[in-house]
Protein backbone atom coordinates (compact mmCIF):
# COMPACT_ATOMS: atom_id res chain seq x y z
CA UNK A 1 0.00 0.00 0.00
CA UNK A 2 2.94 2.28 0.74
CA UNK A 3 4.35 1.48 -2.64
CA UNK A 4 1.46 2.50 -4.13
CA UNK A 5 0.78 5.74 -2.42
CA UNK A 6 4.02 6.60 -2.63
CA UNK A 7 4.46 6.05 -6.64
CA UNK A 8 0.71 7.96 -6.83
CA UNK A 9 2.70 10.49 -4.71
CA UNK A 10 6.06 11.45 -7.05
CA UNK A 11 3.38 11.60 -9.80
CA UNK A 12 1.36 13.97 -8.16
CA UNK A 13 4.50 16.24 -6.98
CA UNK A 14 6.43 15.79 -10.39
CA UNK A 15 2.90 16.84 -12.37
CA UNK A 16 2.65 20.12 -9.98
CA UNK A 17 6.25 20.80 -10.63
CA UNK A 18 5.67 20.54 -14.36
CA UNK A 19 2.85 22.76 -14.10
CA UNK A 20 4.38 25.08 -11.69
CA UNK A 21 7.77 25.23 -14.01
CA UNK A 22 5.67 25.10 -17.39
CA UNK A 23 2.87 27.71 -16.11
CA UNK A 24 3.39 30.46 -19.08
CA UNK A 25 2.72 27.59 -21.23
CA UNK A 26 -0.28 25.73 -19.92
CA UNK A 27 -2.22 28.58 -17.94
CA UNK A 28 -5.09 30.32 -20.38
CA UNK A 29 -4.46 33.33 -18.98
CA UNK A 30 -2.08 36.13 -18.02
CA UNK A 31 -2.63 35.41 -14.02
CA UNK A 32 -3.04 39.43 -13.22
CA UNK A 33 -5.23 39.92 -16.21
CA UNK A 34 -8.43 41.15 -15.01
CA UNK A 35 -11.78 40.68 -16.59
CA UNK A 36 -13.58 43.28 -15.00
CA UNK A 37 -16.97 41.97 -16.84
CA UNK A 38 -16.39 38.82 -15.58
CA UNK A 39 -16.10 39.41 -12.00
CA UNK A 40 -16.85 36.36 -9.40
CA UNK A 41 -17.93 34.21 -12.54
CA UNK A 42 -18.27 30.87 -10.95
CA UNK A 43 -17.15 28.33 -13.02
CA UNK A 44 -18.39 28.80 -16.79
CA UNK A 45 -16.99 27.41 -20.00
CA UNK A 46 -14.05 30.66 -20.57
CA UNK A 47 -13.34 30.70 -16.94
CA UNK A 48 -13.16 26.49 -15.86
CA UNK A 49 -12.33 27.71 -12.20
CA UNK A 50 -14.00 31.02 -12.11
CA UNK A 51 -12.81 33.95 -11.29
CA UNK A 52 -11.69 36.04 -8.42
CA UNK A 53 -13.16 39.71 -7.16
CA UNK A 54 -11.44 41.81 -9.60
CA UNK A 55 -11.79 39.33 -12.87
CA UNK A 56 -8.40 36.88 -12.76
CA UNK A 57 -8.64 33.84 -14.05
CA UNK A 58 -8.64 31.26 -10.73
CA UNK A 59 -7.16 28.37 -12.96
CA UNK A 60 -4.38 30.44 -14.12
CA UNK A 61 -3.76 31.97 -10.57
CA UNK A 62 -3.23 28.55 -9.48
CA UNK A 63 -1.26 27.41 -11.79
CA UNK A 64 1.57 30.03 -11.29
CA UNK A 65 0.70 30.08 -7.38
CA UNK A 66 2.56 26.77 -7.28
CA UNK A 67 6.02 28.24 -7.97
CA UNK A 68 6.40 30.77 -5.34
CA UNK A 69 5.02 28.51 -2.37
CA UNK A 70 7.28 25.19 -3.41
CA UNK A 71 10.01 27.07 -4.27
CA UNK A 72 9.89 28.76 -0.62
CA UNK A 73 8.92 25.96 1.25
CA UNK A 74 11.34 23.56 -0.26
CA UNK A 75 14.35 26.25 -0.08
CA UNK A 76 13.84 26.95 3.24
CA UNK A 77 13.39 23.80 4.58
CA UNK A 78 16.36 22.51 2.75
CA UNK A 79 18.81 25.06 4.56
CA UNK A 80 17.10 24.80 7.55
CA UNK A 81 17.89 21.33 7.40
CA UNK A 82 21.61 21.43 5.98
CA UNK A 83 21.86 24.02 9.13
CA UNK A 84 20.33 22.32 11.70
CA UNK A 85 21.63 18.60 11.04
CA UNK A 86 25.25 20.18 10.70
CA UNK A 87 24.94 21.27 14.30
CA UNK A 88 22.81 18.45 15.32
CA UNK A 89 25.70 15.83 14.42
CA UNK A 90 28.53 18.20 15.44
CA UNK A 91 26.92 18.68 18.63
CA UNK A 92 26.15 14.49 19.45
CA UNK A 93 29.14 13.49 17.65
CA UNK A 94 31.60 15.26 19.78
CA UNK A 95 30.17 15.83 22.61
CA UNK A 96 31.44 18.07 25.75
CA UNK A 97 31.43 22.02 25.58
CA UNK A 98 30.70 21.93 22.37
CA UNK A 99 27.52 20.29 22.72
CA UNK A 100 26.81 22.08 25.79
CA UNK A 101 27.12 25.24 23.86
CA UNK A 102 24.71 24.30 20.80
CA UNK A 103 22.63 22.53 23.27
CA UNK A 104 22.08 25.51 24.65
CA UNK A 105 21.48 27.88 22.10
CA UNK A 106 18.87 25.11 20.23
CA UNK A 107 16.80 25.30 23.74
CA UNK A 108 16.79 29.30 23.48
CA UNK A 109 15.56 28.62 19.59
CA UNK A 110 12.91 26.19 20.39
CA UNK A 111 11.93 27.45 23.67
CA UNK A 112 10.06 30.18 21.54
CA UNK A 113 6.89 29.42 19.90
CA UNK A 114 7.95 28.53 16.21
CA UNK A 115 4.95 30.63 14.59
CA UNK A 116 4.80 33.60 17.12
CA UNK A 117 8.75 33.76 16.36
CA UNK A 118 8.52 33.01 12.74
CA UNK A 119 6.34 35.96 12.36
CA UNK A 120 7.74 38.03 14.57
CA UNK A 121 10.94 37.81 12.66
CA UNK A 122 9.21 38.42 9.47
CA UNK A 123 7.94 41.19 10.42
CA UNK A 124 11.04 43.06 11.91
CA UNK A 125 12.76 41.89 8.19
CA UNK A 126 9.91 43.14 6.11
CA UNK A 127 7.75 41.32 3.34
CA UNK A 128 9.48 39.60 0.71
CA UNK A 129 10.67 36.23 -0.55
CA UNK A 130 14.20 36.29 0.71
CA UNK A 131 13.24 37.90 4.31
CA UNK A 132 10.37 35.18 4.36
CA UNK A 133 12.98 32.14 3.71
CA UNK A 134 15.62 34.03 6.46
CA UNK A 135 12.47 34.12 8.64
CA UNK A 136 11.68 30.02 8.21
CA UNK A 137 15.20 29.09 8.37
CA UNK A 138 15.96 31.18 11.32
CA UNK A 139 12.88 29.70 13.43
CA UNK A 140 13.02 26.28 11.94
CA UNK A 141 16.52 25.02 11.61
CA UNK A 142 17.10 24.10 15.82
CA UNK A 143 14.17 21.55 15.23
CA UNK A 144 16.64 19.73 12.91
CA UNK A 145 19.40 19.81 15.86
CA UNK A 146 17.45 18.65 18.33
CA UNK A 147 15.90 15.89 16.19
CA UNK A 148 19.15 14.50 14.49
CA UNK A 149 21.43 15.19 17.42
CA UNK A 150 19.49 12.91 19.32
CA UNK A 151 19.87 10.46 16.53
CA UNK A 152 23.21 10.61 16.20
CA UNK A 153 23.46 9.91 20.19
CA UNK A 154 21.62 6.92 19.42
CA UNK A 155 23.99 5.39 16.07
CA UNK A 156 27.27 6.56 17.85
CA UNK A 157 26.80 4.27 20.55
CA UNK A 158 26.70 1.02 17.88
CA UNK A 159 29.13 -1.44 18.09
CA UNK A 160 29.96 -0.81 14.79
CA UNK A 161 31.19 2.97 14.78
CA UNK A 162 33.05 1.85 18.04
CA UNK A 163 34.82 -0.63 15.12
CA UNK A 164 35.59 1.98 12.85
CA UNK A 165 37.55 3.91 15.50
CA UNK A 166 39.86 0.68 15.36
CA UNK A 167 40.18 0.55 11.94
CA UNK A 168 41.40 3.52 11.19
CA UNK A 169 38.42 5.86 10.39
CA UNK A 170 39.13 9.31 10.90
CA UNK A 171 35.81 11.34 12.89
CA UNK A 172 35.15 12.88 9.40
CA UNK A 173 34.57 9.54 7.55
CA UNK A 174 32.85 7.84 10.31
CA UNK A 175 30.07 11.08 10.35
CA UNK A 176 30.26 10.96 6.39
CA UNK A 177 29.87 7.31 6.02
CA UNK A 178 28.41 5.51 8.82
CA UNK A 179 26.44 8.28 10.69
CA UNK A 180 24.76 10.11 8.15
CA UNK A 181 24.06 6.92 6.00
CA UNK A 182 22.41 5.25 9.08
CA UNK A 183 20.37 8.30 10.63
CA UNK A 184 19.59 9.21 6.74
CA UNK A 185 16.18 7.31 6.82
CA UNK A 186 14.69 9.44 10.02
CA UNK A 187 15.99 12.85 8.05
CA UNK A 188 14.18 12.44 5.31
CA UNK A 189 11.12 11.94 7.37
CA UNK A 190 11.49 15.20 8.96
CA UNK A 191 12.54 16.97 5.92
CA UNK A 192 8.92 15.80 4.07
CA UNK A 193 6.73 16.76 6.94
CA UNK A 194 8.90 20.06 7.70
CA UNK A 195 8.63 20.82 4.09
CA UNK A 196 4.64 20.67 4.68
CA UNK A 197 4.74 22.65 7.65
CA UNK A 198 7.21 25.28 6.03
CA UNK A 199 4.28 25.46 3.16
CA UNK A 200 1.61 25.69 6.10
CA UNK A 201 3.87 28.64 7.56
CA UNK A 202 4.46 30.90 3.94
CA UNK A 203 -0.01 30.29 3.75
CA UNK A 204 -0.09 32.14 6.97
CA UNK A 205 1.91 34.55 6.76
CA UNK A 206 1.00 35.52 3.34
CA UNK A 207 -2.22 35.64 4.69
CA UNK A 208 -1.35 38.14 7.26
CA UNK A 209 0.53 40.35 4.27
CA UNK A 210 4.31 39.35 5.37
CA UNK A 211 5.01 36.92 2.99
CA UNK A 212 4.39 37.04 -1.05
CA UNK A 213 2.44 40.37 -1.84
CA UNK A 214 -0.24 40.90 -4.05
CA UNK A 215 -0.89 41.10 -6.90
CA UNK A 216 1.79 37.75 -7.03
CA UNK A 217 0.06 35.03 -7.81
CA UNK A 218 0.39 32.46 -4.82
CA UNK A 219 -2.32 30.04 -3.09
CA UNK A 220 -1.80 31.82 0.27
CA UNK A 221 -2.47 34.96 -1.00
CA UNK A 222 -5.38 33.84 -3.54
CA UNK A 223 -6.79 32.63 0.15
CA UNK A 224 -6.51 36.17 1.90
CA UNK A 225 -7.78 37.99 -1.14
CA UNK A 226 -10.75 35.23 -0.92
CA UNK A 227 -11.53 36.33 2.93
CA UNK A 228 -14.37 38.39 2.08
CA UNK A 229 -16.19 36.76 -0.46
CA UNK A 230 -15.68 33.02 0.82
CA UNK A 231 -19.06 32.68 2.27
CA UNK A 232 -20.87 33.35 -1.13
CA UNK A 233 -18.34 32.61 -3.02
CA UNK A 234 -16.06 28.80 -1.57
CA UNK A 235 -14.45 28.21 -4.60
CA UNK A 236 -12.11 31.26 -4.08
CA UNK A 237 -11.27 29.35 -1.09
CA UNK A 238 -11.58 26.13 -1.60
CA UNK A 239 -9.49 26.08 -4.92
CA UNK A 240 -6.44 27.30 -3.70
CA UNK A 241 -7.03 25.84 -0.18
CA UNK A 242 -7.09 21.72 -2.24
CA UNK A 243 -3.90 23.11 -4.22
CA UNK A 244 -1.84 23.72 -0.36
CA UNK A 245 -3.39 20.49 0.76
CA UNK A 246 -3.05 18.04 -2.02
CA UNK A 247 0.81 19.07 -2.62
CA UNK A 248 1.37 18.86 1.47
CA UNK A 249 -0.10 15.11 1.46
CA UNK A 250 2.16 14.03 -0.87
CA UNK A 251 5.18 15.43 0.06
CA UNK A 252 3.88 13.34 3.68
CA UNK A 253 3.52 10.19 1.56
CA UNK A 254 6.51 10.40 -0.54
CA UNK A 255 8.66 11.09 2.66
CA UNK A 256 7.11 7.79 4.61
CA UNK A 257 7.87 6.06 0.92
CA UNK A 258 11.37 7.20 0.49
CA UNK A 259 11.90 6.35 4.31
CA UNK A 260 11.25 2.51 3.36
CA UNK A 261 13.50 3.30 0.20
CA UNK A 262 16.50 4.29 3.13
CA UNK A 263 16.14 1.68 5.57
CA UNK A 264 18.37 -1.10 4.24
CA UNK A 265 16.84 -3.39 7.16
CA UNK A 266 13.39 -3.56 5.66
CA UNK A 267 14.97 -5.33 2.58
CA UNK A 268 14.14 -9.22 1.77
CA UNK A 269 16.36 -11.19 4.27
CA UNK A 270 17.78 -13.70 1.49
CA UNK B 1 55.71 -8.12 21.62
CA UNK B 2 53.18 -5.89 24.25
CA UNK B 3 53.81 -5.50 27.64
CA UNK B 4 50.70 -4.86 30.24
CA UNK B 5 51.70 -3.12 33.87
CA UNK B 6 49.59 -1.94 36.73
CA UNK B 7 46.64 -1.77 34.84
CA UNK B 8 43.39 -0.34 36.78
CA UNK B 9 40.53 0.50 35.59
CA UNK B 10 37.29 1.76 37.50
CA UNK B 11 33.45 2.47 36.53
CA UNK B 12 32.16 4.71 39.04
CA UNK B 13 32.55 3.08 42.48
CA UNK B 14 33.00 -0.10 40.92
CA UNK B 15 36.78 -1.64 40.44
CA UNK B 16 36.96 -3.71 37.22
CA UNK B 17 40.45 -4.38 36.72
CA UNK B 18 43.25 -3.82 40.26
CA UNK B 19 46.53 -4.06 39.67
CA UNK B 20 46.50 -5.96 35.78
CA UNK B 21 49.98 -7.36 34.73
CA UNK B 22 51.09 -9.83 31.63
CA UNK B 23 53.29 -9.75 28.82
CA UNK B 24 51.94 -11.27 25.46
CA UNK B 25 55.06 -12.79 23.11
CA UNK B 26 55.60 -12.76 19.98
CA UNK B 27 54.06 -15.76 18.17
CA UNK B 28 52.40 -16.99 21.55
CA UNK B 29 48.46 -17.36 22.28
CA UNK B 30 47.95 -16.01 25.57
CA UNK B 31 44.07 -16.80 26.68
CA UNK B 32 42.19 -14.86 29.35
CA UNK B 33 39.16 -16.69 31.25
CA UNK B 34 36.88 -15.30 33.61
CA UNK B 35 33.24 -14.62 33.86
CA UNK B 36 30.79 -12.70 32.50
CA UNK B 37 31.45 -9.59 33.84
CA UNK B 38 35.06 -9.49 35.13
CA UNK B 39 36.39 -7.48 32.54
CA UNK B 40 37.71 -9.19 29.64
CA UNK B 41 36.16 -7.09 27.29
CA UNK B 42 37.17 -3.64 28.77
CA UNK B 43 41.08 -5.10 29.27
CA UNK B 44 41.03 -5.29 25.38
CA UNK B 45 39.03 -2.10 24.99
CA UNK B 46 42.17 -0.28 26.42
CA UNK B 47 44.64 -2.58 24.49
CA UNK B 48 42.52 -0.89 21.30
CA UNK B 49 42.96 2.02 22.85
CA UNK B 50 39.51 2.84 22.98
CA UNK B 51 39.01 3.31 26.82
CA UNK B 52 41.88 5.15 28.69
CA UNK B 53 42.79 3.13 31.69
CA UNK B 54 43.05 4.61 35.10
CA UNK B 55 46.36 4.14 35.98
CA UNK B 56 49.16 1.67 34.15
CA UNK B 57 51.18 1.18 31.18
CA UNK B 58 50.78 -1.18 27.96
CA UNK B 59 54.35 -0.86 25.96
CA UNK B 60 54.15 -2.15 22.82
CA UNK B 61 57.54 -1.70 20.48
CA UNK B 62 58.62 0.87 23.03
CA UNK B 63 55.90 3.04 23.29
CA UNK B 64 53.38 3.32 25.94
CA UNK B 65 50.12 3.30 24.05
CA UNK B 66 48.08 4.89 27.11
CA UNK B 67 49.52 8.33 26.67
CA UNK B 68 49.38 8.18 23.08
CA UNK B 69 46.62 10.79 21.56
CA UNK B 70 44.28 9.94 19.07
CA UNK B 71 46.68 10.90 16.21
CA UNK B 72 49.94 9.17 17.27
CA UNK B 73 47.88 5.68 18.24
CA UNK B 74 46.73 5.73 14.73
CA UNK B 75 50.42 4.66 13.88
CA UNK B 76 49.85 1.87 16.06
CA UNK B 77 46.25 0.70 15.34
CA UNK B 78 46.21 -1.47 12.36
CA UNK B 79 48.91 -3.64 14.24
CA UNK B 80 46.30 -4.37 17.14
CA UNK B 81 42.68 -5.76 15.82
CA UNK B 82 39.55 -7.41 17.90
CA UNK B 83 37.34 -10.21 16.62
CA UNK B 84 34.33 -9.75 18.72
CA UNK B 85 31.42 -12.23 19.87
CA UNK B 86 28.97 -11.00 17.85
CA UNK B 87 30.38 -9.46 15.14
CA UNK B 88 27.34 -8.81 13.07
CA UNK B 89 26.55 -5.64 14.89
CA UNK B 90 30.48 -4.95 14.12
CA UNK B 91 29.30 -4.20 10.72
CA UNK B 92 27.16 -1.31 9.59
CA UNK B 93 24.13 -2.46 8.72
CA UNK B 94 23.52 0.43 6.00
CA UNK B 95 27.07 -0.73 3.77
CA UNK B 96 27.33 -3.70 1.80
CA UNK B 97 29.85 -6.56 3.31
CA UNK B 98 32.24 -6.48 0.51
CA UNK B 99 32.75 -2.03 1.19
CA UNK B 100 32.85 -3.43 4.67
CA UNK B 101 35.79 -5.85 4.64
CA UNK B 102 37.67 -3.24 2.65
CA UNK B 103 37.01 0.34 4.02
CA UNK B 104 39.49 -0.36 6.62
CA UNK B 105 42.73 -0.58 4.17
CA UNK B 106 41.22 2.71 2.68
CA UNK B 107 41.69 4.13 6.14
CA UNK B 108 45.64 2.92 6.55
CA UNK B 109 46.02 4.07 2.72
CA UNK B 110 47.25 0.24 2.21
CA UNK B 111 46.17 -1.19 -1.31
CA UNK B 112 43.56 -4.27 -1.88
CA UNK B 113 45.40 -7.29 -2.85
CA UNK B 114 42.22 -8.92 -4.59
CA UNK B 115 44.37 -12.34 -4.78
CA UNK B 116 44.66 -12.39 -0.86
CA UNK B 117 40.92 -11.62 -0.39
CA UNK B 118 40.11 -14.21 -2.81
CA UNK B 119 42.35 -17.04 -0.96
CA UNK B 120 40.88 -15.94 2.37
CA UNK B 121 37.27 -16.06 1.40
CA UNK B 122 38.15 -19.84 -0.21
CA UNK B 123 40.41 -20.15 2.80
CA UNK B 124 37.13 -19.52 5.07
CA UNK B 125 35.12 -21.39 3.18
CA UNK B 126 32.54 -18.65 1.78
CA UNK B 127 30.99 -17.64 -1.20
CA UNK B 128 32.07 -14.55 -3.23
CA UNK B 129 28.39 -13.47 -3.64
CA UNK B 130 27.93 -12.60 0.50
CA UNK B 131 30.37 -9.45 -0.32
CA UNK B 132 27.37 -7.74 -2.43
CA UNK B 133 24.80 -8.21 0.79
CA UNK B 134 24.29 -6.41 3.47
CA UNK B 135 24.74 -7.58 7.21
CA UNK B 136 21.41 -8.72 7.65
CA UNK B 137 21.07 -11.32 4.88
CA UNK B 138 23.72 -13.29 6.07
CA UNK B 139 24.11 -15.96 8.21
CA UNK B 140 26.13 -15.33 12.06
CA UNK B 141 28.83 -17.46 10.62
CA UNK B 142 29.11 -15.80 7.60
CA UNK B 143 29.30 -12.50 9.17
CA UNK B 144 31.93 -14.33 11.81
CA UNK B 145 34.41 -15.28 9.10
CA UNK B 146 34.34 -12.03 7.17
CA UNK B 147 35.10 -10.46 10.30
CA UNK B 148 38.40 -12.44 10.67
CA UNK B 149 38.74 -11.64 6.83
CA UNK B 150 38.36 -8.01 7.68
CA UNK B 151 40.90 -8.48 10.20
CA UNK B 152 43.34 -10.64 8.49
CA UNK B 153 43.61 -7.93 5.32
CA UNK B 154 45.30 -5.53 7.59
CA UNK B 155 48.19 -7.73 8.77
CA UNK B 156 47.69 -7.01 12.37
CA UNK B 157 50.33 -8.41 14.61
CA UNK B 158 48.11 -8.77 17.78
CA UNK B 159 44.85 -10.12 17.58
CA UNK B 160 42.09 -10.30 19.95
CA UNK B 161 39.52 -12.79 19.71
CA UNK B 162 36.99 -11.99 21.92
CA UNK B 163 35.40 -15.67 22.45
CA UNK B 164 34.96 -15.70 18.28
CA UNK B 165 32.69 -17.96 18.17
CA UNK B 166 30.77 -18.56 20.90
CA UNK B 167 27.91 -17.64 18.59
CA UNK B 168 28.45 -20.48 16.19
CA UNK B 169 27.90 -24.40 16.57
CA UNK B 170 30.54 -26.94 17.56
CA UNK B 171 31.16 -28.06 13.93
CA UNK B 172 31.67 -24.02 12.74
CA UNK B 173 33.69 -23.22 15.76
CA UNK B 174 36.41 -26.36 15.63
CA UNK B 175 37.08 -24.98 11.61
CA UNK B 176 37.25 -21.35 11.87
CA UNK B 177 39.94 -21.68 15.41
CA UNK B 178 41.40 -24.29 12.93
CA UNK B 179 41.99 -21.94 10.36
CA UNK B 180 42.88 -18.78 12.84
CA UNK B 181 45.67 -21.08 14.16
CA UNK B 182 47.09 -22.16 10.78
CA UNK B 183 47.35 -18.39 9.96
CA UNK B 184 48.68 -17.22 13.44
CA UNK B 185 51.86 -19.90 12.86
CA UNK B 186 52.29 -19.06 9.26
CA UNK B 187 52.07 -15.23 10.39
CA UNK B 188 53.79 -15.53 13.62
CA UNK B 189 51.44 -13.29 15.04
CA UNK B 190 50.27 -13.26 18.48
CA UNK B 191 46.57 -14.03 19.80
CA UNK B 192 45.09 -12.63 23.07
CA UNK B 193 42.38 -15.36 23.38
CA UNK B 194 39.08 -14.42 25.93
CA UNK B 195 37.00 -16.91 26.43
CA UNK B 196 35.13 -18.96 29.13
CA UNK B 197 35.16 -22.35 27.58
CA UNK B 198 38.05 -23.83 29.41
CA UNK B 199 38.03 -27.18 26.83
CA UNK B 200 38.43 -24.78 23.78
CA UNK B 201 41.11 -22.50 25.94
CA UNK B 202 43.52 -25.70 26.62
CA UNK B 203 43.47 -27.06 23.18
CA UNK B 204 43.87 -23.58 21.48
CA UNK B 205 46.77 -21.58 23.78
CA UNK B 206 49.82 -21.84 24.77
CA UNK B 207 48.97 -20.10 28.34
CA UNK B 208 46.42 -19.28 30.18
CA UNK B 209 45.02 -16.67 32.94
CA UNK B 210 42.29 -16.11 34.69
CA UNK B 211 40.60 -12.69 35.53
CA UNK B 212 38.76 -13.03 39.17
CA UNK B 213 37.48 -10.30 41.35
CA UNK B 214 39.16 -7.52 38.86
CA UNK B 215 42.84 -9.42 39.07
CA UNK B 216 44.93 -11.45 37.08
CA UNK B 217 45.53 -14.80 38.43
Amino acid sequence: MNKILGKLSIIVLIIILLVSIFANIISPYDPNFQDKENRLSGFTQEHKLGTDPLGRDMLSRVIYGGRSSILIGVLATLVSMTIGSGMGIISGYFGGRLDKFITSITNIFQALPQMAFTIAIAGVLGPGIKNLILALVISSWAGFSRIVRAEVLKVKEEPYIEAMVYLGSSDLSIILFHIIPNIMPNIIILLTTRIGRSLLSIAALSFLGLGVQPPNPDWSVMINDARLYYRSYPYLIVVPGFSIFITILSINTLGDYLRDIFDIRSEEII
Amino acid sequence: MIKVSNLDKSFGDKKILNDINFTLKSGEILSIVGDSGSGKTTLSKIILGLIKPDRGQIIYEGVDLVNLGKKDFKKYRKDIQIISQNPSSFFDPSMKLGRSVIEPLKNFKLKLDDEKLKDLIEEFKLDEKVLARYPHQVSGGEIQRLSIIRALLLEPKILILDEPTSMLDISVQAQILDILKRIQVDKNMSYIFISHDMEVVEIFSDRVLNLKNSKLI
